[in-house]
């Protein structure tokens, strides 16, 4: 299995100095390619923070994260934003859609910051709303949506672009079960199609859907583990 | 790349979302942006009232004057004669008296601005002869007793125009002659001589030979202090110079500064100087104004980026480059100060237009005001919007997503 995501050594402080809060201490991790992951933890176990190391959104303390085996810890802003573009598509709890702009423009979003030009990225904003189910929802702004309709445009704009690497940060938080369960399946199908999927997450309900679990707590990985329970849709 | 199209398109979406916030924000720009564009076009159209007002009253002339405190010379008929055979592209020679005495008509007695001259002094003056004939050279050089006055003074000393061949009197140092009508000229039609005579007792308007004007009335055409010389405008001020050197050489005054030559075009270089000085002090309100209007966009610019912390942070995740926010927030703050200066521009030209049309003005709108000023106005955009932009784009999108 070829290595996608490697993190050594990493540490993440917060407030350095007498009240300083240590979110990562020392961890390292290593994700394949191809790989179903879930990251558990208690709220104000660094999952978050981990979370974002990988997503590229923040940088450690110490330590390194290669993508790819490229050495991403240390990159500038602008590289960062490049790496997050191509690599990585995000689900947030929250969905994270923009109020003003309809379904099919927040999906268009990302390809458009990578340069992609209309008629291409139209072709495949539509392409992703479609493979999410919704059709018929393009024009509707958020809004105008359900939850479950809302987190299904996020993943449409994660996916829209083709990242290897799909994170999702309490994808079904604050969805009802109903939807819950519609978001999961999606999940795994679009991880099924070959996608690396890490969701992080506190719900062990959410965490036994993935392959392999990563139990997290004060800052460390307690522990990782194959889920025996796994099973395929 | 297509995205400056996207740019826009999301500028305009949040001018719209924010209607009412929009408007209040650019109102500083329309207001500025209109000042400008009135100053200008205001400044334009009263620099060519003021003009072409001075060109009536004055007519295009120079004046030749000798300083009697430099020399004992003065000037005579031999010197315009002189002039007259040595220059010949001048339209005319006169010298030039200019006293105010009486004039006594079958309907009353005025107070009288009489003018003596010879027969170019019609060059002086716009307005033409309607009635009867300017004097002509023979009837100055054979020293007749005969004037014009305007149309107005006809009616009041003889209640009618029709007043050609009639005798008026004419009192001077209390000495009178009686002269005859020979022409009657178009009222003065300038508003800024009718400003200033408004405020005084009636006077009528007169001019004469200098010939028997001299003789009548105890003045000696011998010892002139001012010679006017006439010349079509665009050699004037050559001619007016050549007439001085000649004046200068005859008189054996080479050296010495005692013989003076002005000319109109003397006078339209200082007006420009004024007028100049005093449009350039109305743009300085103006471009302050805009500057105020600028720091309003840049307030509202920064109320927009802490609002849309979340957006800014949502846009970088998806990876939105510092640059691409920074075009975004630009082109909003641009696209912002371009509607209100477009705006501006309009409500400025509607203004100059009203006021120009109130004072009599021509209006002056020139393709290159407008364009400045809607160039400037997206000036103003970018430069107040930059440090708004900036501090969105500088933005850590893990902070801007938390809240």
């Amino acid at each position: 299995m070829k290595k996608l995501v490697e993190i050594k050594d990493v540490s993440k402080i917060y407030n350095p100095g007498e009240n300083e809060v240590r979110a990562l201490n020392h961890v390292s991790l290593t994700i394949g390619e191809k790989e179903f992951v879930a990251i558990i933890g208690q709220s104000g176990s660094g999952k978050s923070t981990l979370m974002n190391m990988l997503g590229c959104l923040d940088t450690p303390t110490s330590g390194k994260y290669f993508l790819h085996g490229q050495d991403v810890s240390h990159m500038t802003d602008d590289e960062q934003s490049d790496i997050r573009n191509r690599e990585i598509g995000f689900i947030f709890q929250g969905f994270n859609l923009i109020q003003s702009l309809t379904a099919l423009e927040n999906v268009e979003l990302p390809l458009i910051y990578r340069g992609v030009g209309k008629k291409e990225r139209e072709r495949l904003a539509n392409a992703a709303l479609n493979s999410v189910g919704l059709e018929k929802r393009k024009t509707h702004r958020p809004n105008e949506m359900s939850g479950g309709q809302q987190q299904r445009v996020a993943i449409a704009r994660a996916i829209a672009q083709a990242p290897p690497i799909l994170l999702a940060d309490e994808p079904t938080g604050n969805l009802d079960s109903a939807s819950s369960k519609e978001i999961i399946k999606i999940i795994k199908r679009l991880y099924s199609e070959g996608r690396t999927v890490i969701i992080i997450t506190h719900d062990p309900g959410i965490a036994k859907q993935a392959k392999r679990i990563i139990t997290i707590s004060d800052g460390k990985i307690q522990s990782d583990i194959i889920n025996p329970d796994y099973k395929e849709d | 790349m297509g995205t400056v199209k996207e740019y826009f398109k999301s500028a305009i979406n949040q001018m719209k979302h924010n209607g009412y916030r929009t408007f209040m924000t650019m109102l500083g720009i329309v207001i500025g942006i209109a000042a400008v564009i009135a100053v200008v076009s205001l400044g334009n159209g009263m620099t060519e009232f003021v003009k072409s007002e001075i060109n009536n009253l004055t007519g295009n002339y120079g004046l030749l004057m000798i300083d009697s405190t430099k020399t004992t010379e003065l000037l005579t008929p031999d010197d315009m004669r002189l002039l007259e055979e040595t220059i010949p592209d001048l339209n005319g020679v006169s010298p030039n008296f200019d006293v105010t005495g009486k004039v006594k008509g079958p309907r009353g007695t005025y107070m009288a601005d009489i003018n003596a001259g010879s027969e170019a002094f019609q060059m002086a003056v716009a307005d033409p002869v309607v009635r009867g004939q300017y004097f002509s050279r023979q009837q100055v050089d054979s020293g007749q007793r005969v004037c014009v006055m305007l149309r107005e003074n006809a009616v009041r000393l003889f209640g009618t125009e029709d007043c050609i061949g009639q005798e008026i009197e004419v009192t001077v140092g209390g000495m009178t002659a009686s002269y005859t009508v020979v022409g009657l000229r178009d009222n003065i039609d300038s508003q800024m001589y009718n400003m200033v005579v408004s405020e005084m007792d009636y006077f009528a308007v007169l001019e004469v030979p200098y010939t028997a004007f001299a003789n009548d009335f105890g003045y000696d055409i011998d010892k002139l202090y001012t010679i006017v010389v006439f010349a079509n405008q665009d050699v004037l001020q050559k001619k007016v110079d050549e007439a001085q050197q000649v004046l200068t050489n005859a008189h054996g005054l080479r050296g010495t500064d005692a013989i003076t030559a002005f000319s109109m075009a003397d006078v339209s270089e200082e007006l420009d100087t004024i007028l100049g000085a005093a449009s350039k002090f109305l743009i300085l309100v103006a471009v302050i104004s805009l500057v105020v209007g600028g720091i309003g966009i840049m307030n509202i610019m920064l109320v927009s980026v802490t609002e849309r912390t979340r957006e800014i942070g949502i846009r970088k995740s998806i990876g939105a480059r510092t640059s691409a926010i920074m075009a975004q927030f630009l082109s909003e703050s641009a696209l912002l100060t371009l509607t209100g200066g477009i705006i501006g521009i309009i409500l400025g030209l509607g203004l100059s237009a009203l006021i120009c049309s109130l004072l009599g003005f021509k209006l002056i709108v020139t393709f290159g005001t407008v364009v400045g000023a809607a160039f400037f106005s997206v000036a103003i955009g970018l430069f107040f919007g930059l440090y708004p932009a900036r501090k969105a784009a500088k933005m850590k999108p893990i902070d801007a997503l938390r809240l």
